[in-house]
């Protein structure tokens, strides 16, 4: 693609009688485009990805995400399959995707979540082609699938009658595809489709998950492809700035800034678990409270939570090993425990820092089995068992049947955040203003506990007015202090 | 171990501790089958030395002092012999075929698993909420038979609808079974292949914050009504009766069965097994419940609802007992270490034998060979002029590992060698 500061108009212009279809981009687009332009293509079509993310996040299948998502499509990436409007339709499509195809090349991470959301994106226009939309896209992307002859059909029709068939067709009647499992993965995990020796038997009216199925395949590959050629681009100087802007628009940041928290210690703990964790992150403390043990992925949410918390390794180690060793050895616990534990703060092994695990991954990531107390209550909880965790707080039966509510809806984060502002309201004491600082609650479970640490603390301070002068004393007195040392240093050097 | 210990009198393999360092020494000097275990993991791969699949294999090793060890790897079967017996691991722990020796993995950037097989753990651990001969960690041959009801069905999904082939099953040690499926499409699965077909596997789902269920639909899936077809015997067998879990055989364990019921239904029934319930077996308190069982018609007059029990509940009942409950962390990810075939368990000393998924229920893990046992048997026969292996019992698991799994997919190598070599020549033909 190249990029100019004029447009040429004699290019993307095409006779309107062309007809186009859902792309599979396969071809990066060749022609000259404004800056501006490009800039706004991108941000169009990001808009897009993060409104199927978010609803994502809320557990819309993919039915519901279909009518939610309809209306922003139509607004920022529309998508004529004939008329005047459709060639520059498909150009900004095209031109919006191979953008962020290639800022989103960068991490692991970031590639991931692109072919997350691109792959809705796609299914979700596959879903709205009318007539013979569907025929046409197959042909004209020269897809085939092997079609079951009826009498191979007829032989399986008892067991192809089990599945459910989104047109009620009968399977006596119904057209069957056969592809290698694979290609089924989808359909196989909501248990939707017939499996004999390998093969999926797909009927005509599922046939959309498969070509998903494909298209994720390819735009993976080339995903790993253009992560190669990103530091070219981005060495552009008209591209690379843009690239990087693009990328700024990405998830929200899951770092915490640890500016001015203090550190914590294992004794500080069951208190603070109390006033001012987040319900995910008690959860797991009251369950090794009262196990004295959690499983992998508990360890993992917790540890890393508590590490962010300020908790330093040793007392880490300290920490899980009292809890561990009440049903365990103390060799048991060094020998399958203690090595994870410096592994998450990068002593052992491969020595990367881990980051602790931000809302997004506990509510799409970290399903708990049976035994496991991670993940996010308001997401992986049943209701009868979220009420009866939240009737252990602070809240009022009125505020929690709110958050309840929240949670109901799908609106997870927003259930934790209002959980916060209810055990954390705005309070006068003393004539000072106590108020909590939202930022990143809802997003963060560390965001969520340094906000109530820090309005906890100002609550103390505004409580205990002599407490905090003197403490205020105290300080400038040691400044001062250290001024004094630091003249008389000078003086004597003099 | 020294020869003396055995020549008391009274002395056998069934005193003493099963597992020690002298006794893992002795077996990993004369008898972990290491050529056995090299032929498997290197699949057919003909690149020597460093870049085959075999090389490229992360073995984790724990030692006696603790100290866990990562990323060891080695490319034949003298080394991995030589870092056994160097190492003495007391756990040797699987993980995935890298894209490089595992050994550089600090050095080399996009450090990453390319192939793992698709793996299973089942653990009787996860049955405590259904078992009542057992808890935690122990086993008898009692609650065995979820194991036999798990390995039944994994096995005919895992054949019949995915169509893999080479499957080779293993006892954990202690307390369940590992499957290991090493076909080569299962090899290369991506983590959201494994995924899926986790959840393929998956009906009893919940936790302690999520009331536990099996979340079924009618009608059935085919693969779940064959599931129940080769479950509802072994229900029958080794779940409802005296003989077995007891579920159907005192008022104290149907109650809590009846209670799944409709409310007016089981309330009924419970009323009159109190008063008759002894003249019943538990095989016809089943049949009974069965039969209260109807498929929902959707225009049914409402008094003949509160009579009748959905169609599902008799799925649902069997499936929440005895359905496969597999570890899902385990399989989901390319990484994700496992215990290795003939290791030893360190707490029991027994060793991880490969078994016969079709003589499942008859494996007994209360007998499997310890390494004391294995110590033993190779004093006993001291003098014999026989390989070492062949003095002990481990002979007859090593045998079936190579007969049932090995030489199978080995046979089906070549079949894909000369199928290559065959297009390949019919290529260069056309042109
Ligand atoms: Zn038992």
């Amino acid at each position: 693609m190249l990029v100019g500061n004029r447009r040429s108009t004699a290019r993307a212009s095409a006779a309107p009688s062309q007809r186009v279809t859902v792309s599979l981009y396969e071809k990066p687009p060749r022609e000259e485009m404004t800056l501006e332009e490009f800039e706004v293509f991108a941000v169009d079509r990001l808009k897009v990805l993060r409104t199927i993310d978010a609803l994502r996040q809320k557990g819309f299948k993919p039915k519901e995400l279909e009518a939610e998502l309809a209306p922003v499509v139509r607004e920022l990436l529309p998508l004529a399959s004939a008329g005047p409007q459709a060639p520059s339709d498909a150009r900004k499509d095209s031109v919006s995707h191979f953008i962020l195809r290639l800022a989103y090349s960068r991490s692991e991470e970031l590639r991931r979540w692109f072919l997350t959301q691109e792959c809705a994106l796609f299914r979700h226009r596959l879903s709205r082609l009318r007539g013979d939309g569907f025929a046409r896209f197959l042909r004209e992307h020269g897809l085939r699938f092997e079609e079951v002859p009826d009498s191979e059909r007829d032989a399986r029709v008892t067991s192809l009658a089990r599945i459910k068939n989104y047109e009620n067709v009968p399977a006596q009647t119904a057209t069957y595809y056969r592809v290698p499992f694979l290609e089924a993965i989808d359909l196989i995990g909501r248990r939707e489709v017939y499996l004999e020796k390998g093969y999926a038997y797909v009927p005509q009216a599922k046939l959309h998950s498969i070509v998903v199925s494909r298209f994720r395949a390819s735009l993976s590959r080339s995903l790993a492809k253009a992560s190669g050629s990103l530091a070219a681009a981005a060495a552009d100087p008209r591209l690379g700035p843009l690239l990087t802007n693009v990328e700024k628009h990405d998830l929200e940041r899951q770092d915490v800034d640890d500016d001015d928290i203090e550190g914590i210690t294992p004794e500080q703990i069951d208190a603070l678990a109390d006033q001012s964790m987040p319900l995910c992150m008690q959860q797991l403390h009251y369950a090794l409270k009262r196990d004295h043990k959690l499983k992998h992925w508990g360890r993992q949410q917790y540890g890393l939570f508590l590490k962010a918390a300020g908790l330093s390794m040793e007392d880490q180690l300290r920490f899980f090993q009292a809890e561990f060793t009440k049903i365990m050895t103390h060799d048991q616990f060094s020998k399958e425990y203690a090595y994870n534990i410096r592994h998450r703060y990068g002593k052992e092994g491969k020595r990367t820092e881990y980051s602790p695990y931000g809302c997004y991954k506990l509510v799409m990531d970290m399903a708990p089995g049976p035994g496991e107390y991670h993940g996010c209550p308001y997401r992986h909880f049943d209701a009868d068992h979220l009420a009866a965790v939240l009737s252990k707080t602070s809240l009022d039966a009125g505020e929690q049947s709110l958050v309840l509510g929240k949670a109901k809806e799908r609106n997870y984060q927003i259930a934790c955040q209002r959980h916060f502002e209810f055990a954390h309201k705005k309070q006068t004491v003393n004539g000072k203003k106590v108020v909590a600082n939202l930022d990143g609650v809802g997003n963060h479970p560390n965001a969520w506990f340094k906000a109530s640490r820090v309005y906890h603390q100002d609550l103390h301070a505004a409580e205990h007015p002599e407490e905090a002068k003197a403490k205020e004393e105290e300080r400038a007195k040691g400044i001062a202090a250290a001024n004094q040392s630091q003249v008389e240093g000078m003086v004597l050097a003099n | 171990m020294s020869a003396m210990d055995l020549d008391q009198p009274g002395a056998g393999w069934a005193s003493g501790p099963q597992f020690d360092p002298d006794l893992l020494r002795l077996y990993y000097a004369r008898l972990f089958p290491y050529d056995q275990w090299c032929k498997w993991m290197a699949y057919n791969s003909d690149e020597p030395g460093t870049g085959s699949q075999l090389a490229r294999r992360e073995l984790s090793l724990t030692l006696a002092d603790d100290v866990y060890i990562r990323y060891q790897c080695f490319t034949n079967a003298k080394e991995m012999k030589t870092l056994m017996t160097k190492r003495q691991p007391h756990k040797i722990d699987i993980g995935a075929v890298f894209n490089c020796v595992p050994r550089d993995h600090l050095s080399v950037k996009n450090f990453r698993p390319e192939s793992r097989e698709l793996v299973f753990d089942i653990d009787l651990s996860d049955y405590d909420d259904v078992r009542t001969c057992c808890q935690g960690a122990t086993v008898c041959k009692k609650c065995w038979q979820y194991m036999t009801c798990a390995v039944k069905v994994c096995e005919s999904a895992l054949r019949e609808d995915f169509g893999f082939e080479h499957i080779v099953w293993i006892y954990s040690g202690r307390r369940g079974v590992h499957c290991w499926v090493c076909d080569e499409t299962a090899r290369e699965l991506t983590n959201d292949a494994r995924l899926a077909i986790i959840k393929y596997f998956s009906v009893v789902s919940g936790n302690e914050n999520q009331a536990k269920k099996t979340q079924l639909s009618s009608p059935l899936h085919p693969s779940l009504e064959r599931a129940y077809r080769l479950l509802e015997p072994l229900f029958v067998e080794h779940v409802i009766g005296e003989n077995g879990q007891g579920l159907l055989a005192s008022s104290e364990r149907w109650e809590t069965l009846l209670k799944t019921l409709p409310e007016e239904i089981g309330g009924q029934i419970s009323k009159h097994w109190e008063k008759n319930g002894n003249d019943t077996s538990p095989l016809e308190k089943w049949e009974a419940l069965k039969g209260l069982c109807v498929s929902e018609k959707p225009n049914q007059a409402k008094k003949q609802k509160r009579t009748s029990v959905p169609e599902l509940w008799k799925y649902e009942t069997v499936f929440s007992q005895c359905y496969p409950r597999l570890d899902e962390n385990v399989s989901k990810h390319r990484n994700h270490l496992l215990k290795s075939p003939f290791a030893a368990h360190p707490k029991t000393g027994r060793v991880c034998v490969p078994f016969d998924a079709k003589k499942v229920s008859t494996f007994d893990p209360t007998t499997v060979v310890t390494l004391r046992q294995l110590a033993y048997e190779l004093d006993q026969h001291s003098g014999d002029d026989v390989l070492d292996l062949d003095k002990t019992s481990l002979a007859h698991s090593v045998r079936f590992f190579e007969k049932d799994f090995l030489h199978p997919m080995m046979r089906a190598w070549g079949r894909a060698r000369r199928d290559d070599a065959e297009y390949a020549a019919a290529l260069k033909g056309d042109f």
